[in-house]
């Protein structure tokens, strides 16, 4: 009898193979089973684990590190002093980018960054007035710095990330340094404005309770909500989006996107997925608090 | 379902078929928004944006002043979440459909980016349409802007629908929101949503509110868009009475 099995041998795979070349019939084959679970373990209406860590960062007047399953993003705040009494949209300025990445941002990235930007400035996360100097016609604006470590990234960790280090940011007091003085428009004289090295104020911001992002899948043909998105599988057999940024309780929402891709979107839906949305903004700020907590031995 | 009794400060007009060196072109103009798209397709694709089973669709957006930014990556994306569904891509496997959006006048103030969002979308398809892509149905967006003006009384939640730029400029200070929301019609009939972006402070049954109100202005979009259709299709076809 000749050598058996070759034909076998050659037909089987492993999963990730399979998850690599039909990423859609192994989505399905495992949203088939009873109950209907996904690649990553979670059902569907599971959100993944989330762990923050916040002020772990030197030289920064806030930062956070922020984890949710495979991505991870970390976010410094600095700031620095403009001569203007109103520091108006420049308040915040965040940007959002790879570590070690080479080569152009990619267009995701690009786009990405100014969702943020522009989320920032219609969420009005704090009142820019508190960044004023007093008895000079300058103001401190602040610098986000947020750094995605994986190559899976999402905008709702990046946003977690801005959202736990502004929560804990504390801004240094700017005086007036006795030694050094600078030329102004009209050729007089003025001091320079420098930061304290040890007074700080902390950052009031205006939600006691904050806005976190979370992002909802819609499929196509059943119509299923799936929660907080990850991995490649997914992302290629789930075309429709609904991202949501909300605080918890019954406040109003910052953002609503809404992308339905082949799927038809019905008001049960926004109405299912706000309402989720609202539940995983207690936990994260629950998470977020306790993080707080620990860190400063007796609340904040 | 509540609807809002809105209607726009000045209407949308098109115009097709005015640029000679692509397939399709169209200008649109609401408020003070004019955006002007072009789409050539489906051409030549590089190997590398090759897809093996549908078209490659490539859409760029070149800002009214200054240089492209992030700002026009994310219209880019946006447009492309509210376009893509309706065009039938398989259709055409390897080989690339080209859209280039000009913004001349955007409309929007420096914090939003709603207006020129719905005016791009509009155009886009209207484009698309004069290029003779093949389409599954009709695309059209609108955008709503809420803001809260201090009567004598109290402060009142007021409605502007794709209001101009001096509008916005005048009441930015009170802006509470600005949704951008686009419908897919079959017959001019609503058939579902495709895109929807909102930002600011608002709630679950503004939101729905939005939906349903621009529900009502994107049909009518719809049949400004079938007009500036029939009247090109005409002044085409002149060649035939002669």
């Amino acid at each position: 009898m000749p050598e058996p099995q070759p034909f076998a041998e050659a037909l089987s795979s492993s999963p990730q193979l399979f998850a690599r070349l039909l990423p859609t019939v192994y989505f399905d084959k495992y949203l088939s089973l009873d109950p209907p679970i996904r690649p990553s373990l979670r059902s569907p209406t599971q959100f993944r684990p989330c762990s923050i860590n916040t002020s772990a960062l030197p030289n920064t007047f806030g930062s956070s590190v922020v984890r949710m399953g495979e991505c991870i993003a970390v976010c410094g705040i600095t700031g620095y002093i403009i001569d203007s009494t109103e520091a108006g949209p420049s308040a915040l300025y965040t940007n959002v980018d790879i570590v070690g990445r080479t080569g152009p941002p990619q267009s995701e990235l690009m786009s990405m960054s100014e969702w943020m930007y522009k989320t920032a400035l219609a969420t009005k996360l704090f009142d820019p007035a508190q960044l004023r100097i007093e008895d000079t016609a300058q103001t401190v604006v602040l610098q986000a710095q947020i750094q995605l470590l994986s190559q899976m990234y999402s905008g709702d960790v990046a946003w977690a990330a801005l959202l736990a280090a502004l929560a804990v940011t504390r801004i240094p007091k700017a005086i007036p340094a006795d030694d050094e003085e600078t030329l102004t428009a009209d050729f007089g004289t003025e001091p320079v404005v420098r930061f304290s090295k040890t007074e700080t104020t902390k950052l009031e911001l205006n939600y006691e309770k904050l806005p976190w992002c979370v992002n909802f899948g819609v499929m196509d043909d059943t119509g299923l909500v799936l929660a907080d998105m990850e991995g490649r599988v997914e992302e290629v057999s789930v075309e429709g989006r609904i991202t949501i940024v909300t605080s918890s309780g019954n406040s109003s929402i910052q953002n609503l996107s809404i992308s339905a891709g082949k799927s038809i979107i019905s008001k049960e839906h926004i109405r299912q997925c706000i309402s989720f949305a609202k539940h995983r903004a207690a936990e994260l700020d629950s998470i977020l608090n306790s993080q707080i907590y620990q860190n400063n031995g007796n609340g904040w | 379902m509540t609807v809002l009794d809105i209607t726009r400060p000045s209407p949308a007009s098109a115009i097709t078929s005015f640029l000679y060196r692509v397939d399709g072109s169209a200008s649109w103009k609401v408020g003070t928004a004019h955006i002007i798209a072009s789409v050539s397709g489906p051409i030549e694709v590089n190997k590398r944006d090759e897809l093996p089973d549908v078209a490659t669709l490539e859409i760029v957006v070149r800002p009214d002043v200054g240089v492209t930014s992030t700002r026009e990556q994310f219209l880019q994306d946006r447009i492309r979440r509210a376009v893509a569904p309706v065009i039938a891509l398989e259709l055409h496997p390897r080989t690339l459909i080209q859209v280039v959006v000009q913004i001349v006048q955007s409309g929007d103030t420096k914090i939003l980016n709603t207006i020129s969002l719905s005016a791009c979308i509009n155009a886009t398809y209207m484009a698309l349409l004069d290029a003779g892509v093949p389409l599954r149905s009709t695309v059209s967006a609108t955008s709503i802007v809420y803001y809260t003006a201090a009567t004598s009384d109290a402060s009142k939640t007021k409605v502007l629908v794709d209001p101009t730029r001096a509008q916005l400029e005048q009441i930015e200070k009170d802006i509470s929101s600005a949704h951008t929301i686009a419908y897919e019609l079959k017959g001019g009939k609503i058939e579902r949503l495709l895109l929807s972006d909102s930002v600011g402070s608002f709630t679950e049954d503004q939101v729905f509110e939005c939906y349903d109100t621009a529900a009502n202005i994107c049909e009518e979009t719809n049949r400004t868009m079938r007009e500036a259709v029939t009247k090109c299709v005409q002044q085409k076809s002149r060649w035939r009475e002669a």
